[in-house]
């Protein structure tokens, strides 16, 4: 079973019209520019008559030849046999993916998903032999997909298709259509002697091919594309990007290389580094780099995006970025374990580690694997501060940051809440009370059952506090903290006001 | 070959005692034996009502407070102390958890580790990857909405563990079914004015325990926040009123006894 990708086309919705030029003429273009009356074998020069506006691009094999293989390395994910055959397009042997992928249909899917995160469009057939595969990608028209599984089947269509989609009866077109043989089948009746001393030998071999039955010898046949042994994507940037947000899509593109690449090296990593080469404006600059490493290795492509997302998203780009680098770090041979209980629920992503993995974890792994997926912003641990403003003296860190000095400083400081009420929960953000009767109420009037504390600080710097701090019961017999906060000038009580800002839980 | 099959007497006398058979076994009308090891939840009357007297290791707890506030830690204050000296996570907690506060109430600062995330599904991954590390000697774990098959595995991933684990849950879901071997509701009594400003009492009904179902509530005294005191009552009051109801103070006389000299000391200040 082969499928078999077509590139690259041009994305249709595009405004300006895209012309590609090969010696002078228009090779392919986009439909603006068939609105504006271009057509493919038009010359360069009727071109910029009829649409002035249009971008002309003469075509470069060689990045074509790049581009196929950034998809070809991004198609390892699905099968580890992926050859290039000379004519833009992609043959990839899925015969011992099918039961992994979920079928046909859920492989062509994937296929098309990960084509169209490279930026590509691609029509896909199927068929039992690749070079009827590679023919029916060929023939079809675009995004129009065609499988055929049963041999009997792809025969009729095989039968169905013009001649001159075969390359070697490219020479015979005009003698064929002078004896009316125009569609394969047709060719095929002809008898084969005669046809042979006509048309040369590479024909008939390569009409039989087509019909030929599936065989695990065919894989023998064809150079499948070789992974080398260490990775680095590199991409130059089509426009000189200045927000990090904007460098995603791309970034995916090289992900989905490197996740081919690890694929079929079954390798895992945990790290991997980014390079980004700015624009080398009056003073030359270096490289931006950003190092993402794991707490355990893993390769699938799901969580190193998340990663990727989050660390990506929080980079500040000093200059605008012209050429991107990825590169594995620190590989590792894959550990196959059955996956995590929690990590199948929905497309968040399957992180690595089993149950077995998982327990082998010290505390400072759990941190690192806990902030990779969290983020460190929201695994936090405690740095009280001596400070008497509760919201300045209650400060958490991210744990993997947290210094062991600092909770010391806190230790003075939890002297000071043992002999004054200091509430476990703090609201996020005080509430402002209503009073009824002199008494503040809070789903129900408050009964104060403390002195008050004032604390008055910050004059010195921040945020000023002038509170008179009271501990308050509620019917239903819990504790709050409550404040009153004082006002700034002592001349009228009117503006008096009451917020909670804890409870003791 | 044939066992002898046991006299009718024999046999009376295991089915009285049938947890001299399996430890998975027991009547009605007792109390399982734990599966794992306990530790002591601090309270005498209600560790009495627990299978192996105790908060179980290893297993999911699950507490259905009334609302956020009705002294939930510090009823497992006890426990979370003598369980170890690893880290309490504090996972998804409604609010902003105050270090020192906990410090004060001999919770050090440096082992809690309080986890925030974005959506459920994070928040069950965390669950069980602290569960599973085992570098964790507490897990609590707030979370409202859970289906039936994020318990079950939730219980499951506990058993890999040996951590406490407590689930928090609003008291809505006390009619649903849920694996968790233990479940309780708690409730503050509907406190006097100026009467009970010292020692707060909770109301625990136990909803689910492996053993006979328990029809009366058990009321415990949680010990004060430190510091929360009022001014006018005073120091040496008597607190034997709640006896009779069936309560007990608190096990640990040394924290009650340093939060009353605080008590004292601040009394001295206020006045």
């Amino acid at each position: 079973m082969a499928g078999s990708a077509g590139l690259p086309k041009s994305p249709p919705e595009l405004e300006v019209p895209l012309v590609v030029l090969q010696k002078e003429r228009v090779l392919t273009c986009s439909t603006a520019a068939v609105q504006a009356g271009i057509e493919a074998g038009m010359r360069a020069g009727s071109v910029r008559v009829l649409a002035p506006q249009a971008r002309v691009h003469v075509r470069d094999s060689a990045r074509e030849q790049e581009a196929l293989q950034h998809a070809a390395f991004a198609l390892l994910q699905f099968t580890p046999q992926v050859a290039m055959t000379g004519s833009a397009s992609l043959v990839l042997d899925i015969g011992a993916s099918l039961r992994l992928f979920g079928g046909v249909l859920a492989l062509c899917r994937r296929v098309r998903a990960c084509l169209r995160s490279l930026g590509y469009v691609a029509v896909l057939s199927c068929a039992p032999n690749p070079w009827a595969a590679e023919m029916l990608a060929r023939a079809a028209g675009l995004g129009r997909a065609r499988r055929y599984l049963k041999l009997a089947r792809l025969h009729a269509a095989l039968d169905h298709l013009p001649c001159a989609l075969l390359e070697q009866s490219r020479d015979m077109l005009d003698w064929l259509e002078g004896i009316a043989c125009y569609r394969l089948g047709q060719l095929r009746r002809l008898p084969r002697p005669g046809l042979q001393r006509r048309c040369g030998r590479e024909l008939l071999p390569a009409l039989d091919a087509l019909y030929k039955k599936p065989d695990p010898g065919l894989s023998q046949a064809w150079s499948w594309v070789q992974t080398p042994q260490e990775f680095t994507a590199k991409r130059e940037l089509f426009a000189r990007i200045e927000e990090s947000a904007h460098l995603l899509p791309h970034l995916q593109a090289m992900l989905q290389e490197m996740c081919g690449w690890l694929q079929s090296r079954h390798l895992a990593l945990q790290g991997m580094a980014l390079i980004f080469t700015h624009e080398r404006g009056r003073l030359a600059r270096e490289p931006t780099r950003l190092d993402i490493f794991l707490a355990e290795p893993n390769w699938q492509q799901t969580h190193l995006l998340h990663l990727l997302r989050e660390h990506v998203g929080r980079l500040q780009l000093d200059a605008a970025v012209i050429f991107v680098q990825m590169q594995a770090l620190r590989l590792q041979s894959r550990q196959n374990r059955s996956e995590d209980l929690f990590a199948c629920s929905g497309l968040h992503g399957a992180p690595s580690g089993g149950q077995e993995a998982a327990a082998r974890l010290s505390e400072a792994g759990l941190l690192e694997l806990l902030s990779a997926r969290l983020g460190a912003e929201n695994v936090l641990q405690a740095i009280p501060r001596a400070d008497f403003r509760p919201e300045l003296a209650n400060q958490w860190q991210p744990a993997t940051y947290a210094l062991a000095g600092a909770v010391r400083a806190g230790a003075v400081l939890s002297a000071f809440a043992q002999n004054f009420p200091r509430p476990l929960c703090l609201l996020p953000q005080a509430q402002a009370l209503q009073v009824r009767a002199e008494r503040p109420l809070y789903g129900g009037p408050l009964l104060l059952v403390s002195a008050a504390e004032r604390i008055e600080a910050g004059w010195y710097g921040g945020p000023f506090v002038c509170r008179d701090y009271f501990v308050a019961q509620s019917m239903q017999g819990q504790y709050y903290w409550l404040y009153r906060q004082r006002p700034a000038n002592r001349q009228g009580d009117a503006d008096v006001q009451w917020f909670v800002q804890g409870l003791f839980a | 070959m044939s066992a002898p099959l046991p006299t009718s007497a024999a046999f009376s006398a295991l089915l009285a005692q049938p947890e001299s058979l399996h430890p998975a076994l027991w009547r009605a009308s007792q109390l399982a034996q734990a599966g794992g090891e306990c530790v002591d939840t601090g309270y005498p009357a209600l560790s009495a009502q627990l299978p192996g007297g105790g908060w179980p290791r290893g297993a999911m707890v699950e507490l259905l407070p009334e609302r956020a506030g009705v002294g939930e830690i510090r009823l497992l204050r006890p426990a979370l102390q003598q369980g170890g000296s690893g880290r309490i996570v504090l996972l998804q907690p409604p609010w902003v958890p105050q270090a020192a506060a906990f410090d004060a109430l001999g919770l050090p600062a440096r082992r809690l580790l309080w986890l925030r995330s974005t959506c459920r599904s994070d928040t069950l991954w965390a669950a069980e990857q602290v569960l599973a590390s085992g570098a964790c000697s507490a897990l609590l774990l707030w979370q409202s909405d859970l289906r039936n098959d994020a318990l079950r595995r939730l219980h499951l991933a506990s058993h890999s563990s040996n951590s406490l684990f407590f689930l928090l849950r609003p008291p809505v879901v006390a009619q649903d079914a849920s694996p968790a071997p233990l479940r309780l509701a708690l409730k503050t009594m509907a406190a006097l004015p100026r009467a009970a400003a010292d020692l707060p009492l909770l109301r625990i009904d136990i909803l689910k325990r492996r053993g006979p179902h328990l029809s009366h509530p058990l009321f415990v005294h949680l010990q004060a926040c430190p510091g929360a005191f009022y001014r006018h009552v005073s120091v040496d009051r008597n607190t034997s009123a709640a006896t009779a109801t069936g309560s007990v103070l608190p096990a640990s006389r040394h924290s009650a006894a340093t939060s009353d000299g605080g008590q004292r000391r601040l009394a001295k200040v206020a006045s």
